[in-house]
């Protein structure tokens, strides 16, 4: 399926095309630090930007074949991510998109839970009721990196399109090529490992 | 009925993203009306959603985007086969 495109998308596209140089700046201006954030989350900070240069050079490598079935966001992000899965099998973290993970992985602990079903314990009250009082400790952002760095690849992944980078469900069944079903789970999982983390860090100050 | 597990552990996610069907919502609907401890684990959950969105995006410098920008345009230009400027 097409998703609907800007218009100033489709004619930066026909500027990029004919060569001229102010398109590719705004190109770059438009996107560069949205696909710094996605690889830093994808890979680590460490490789982030090479990655992040690499996934430019390919898109432009591939500018022609460029149909504009998807948003060109879309387009770039799912360059970024192959480049990204190419690194991460080199350093031999293997990648099995269509493995959701078994078991309980990835679910709450459930010593959380009574025997019935009941929560065993009240859960923790938060002091920090929203995403930017939690982004503004420092030691947090090292937190979230750390758990981002801990997913596994096909969690990671799905959260960072979905959640960072905002694409609806039926845009990642399309970049990563895994159903629906398989990205809700994977989803859950992922912010459930996040929750775990943000709750120990709202509990102990460390995670 | 609805337990807490199960809602924690299978719903959560799905309710927060409007992916449930209407009979499974108005079951996550009803357990909320009635679980505290739910509805503070779902607004947490939700907190847990925006993180990542809110998470700064670095600001490349000026230079940074200029040079990267002047390398795609360079690149864009060998491809097509026209000689360096």
């Amino acid at each position: 399926m097409t998703h609907p495109k800007p218009a100033d998308e489709t004619e930066l596209l026909v500027r990029l095309r004919a060569g001229e140089s102010a398109a590719f700046e705004e190109l770059v201006r438009q996107y560069h630090g949205a696909m710094k954030r996605a690889a830093a989350a994808l890979i680590g900070e460490a490789q982030a930007e090479e990655a992040a240069q690499e996934a430019w050079l390919s898109a432009i490598r591939n500018l022609p074949k460029f149909e504009g079935r998807s948003t060109l966001k879309t387009w770039l992000f799912s360059i970024l991510l192959n480049e990204a899965r190419g690194r991460l099998r080199k350093a031999k973290r293997e990648v099995r998109l269509e493995d959701s993970g078994s078991g309980e992985e990835g679910l709450l602990d459930p010593d959380r839970f009574a025997g019935d079903g009941h929560w065993a314990q009240e859960p923790l009250l938060w002091h920090d009721q929203s995403p930017e009082a939690l982004l503004s400790h420092e030691d947090f952002l090292r937190c979230l990196e750390m758990v981002l760095d801990s997913l596994p690849e096909n969690q990671r992944s799905v959260l960072t399109l979905r959640e960072y980078q905002g694409l609806e469900v039926e845009q990642i069944c399309n970049i990563l090529s895994i159903s629906a079903s398989n990205i809700r789970v994977l989803l859950h999982r992922a912010r459930t490992r996040v929750y775990a983390m943000v709750d120990r860090f709202e509990e102990t100050g460390t995670c | 009925m609805l337990t807490c597990r199960e809602l924690v552990q299978s719903r959560a996610s799905d309710y927060l993203d409007s992916q449930l069907n209407w009979r499974a919502r108005a079951g996550v609907r009803f357990h909320l009306l009635i679980c505290h401890h739910c509805r503070r684990f779902m607004q947490q959950l939700a907190l847990v959603r925006g993180l990542l969105a809110d998470w700064p995006e670095p600001a490349p410098g000026e230079t940074e985007l200029s040079s990267l920008a002047e390398r795609l345009y360079r690149e864009h230009r060998h491809r097509a086969g026209h000689p360096p400027e």
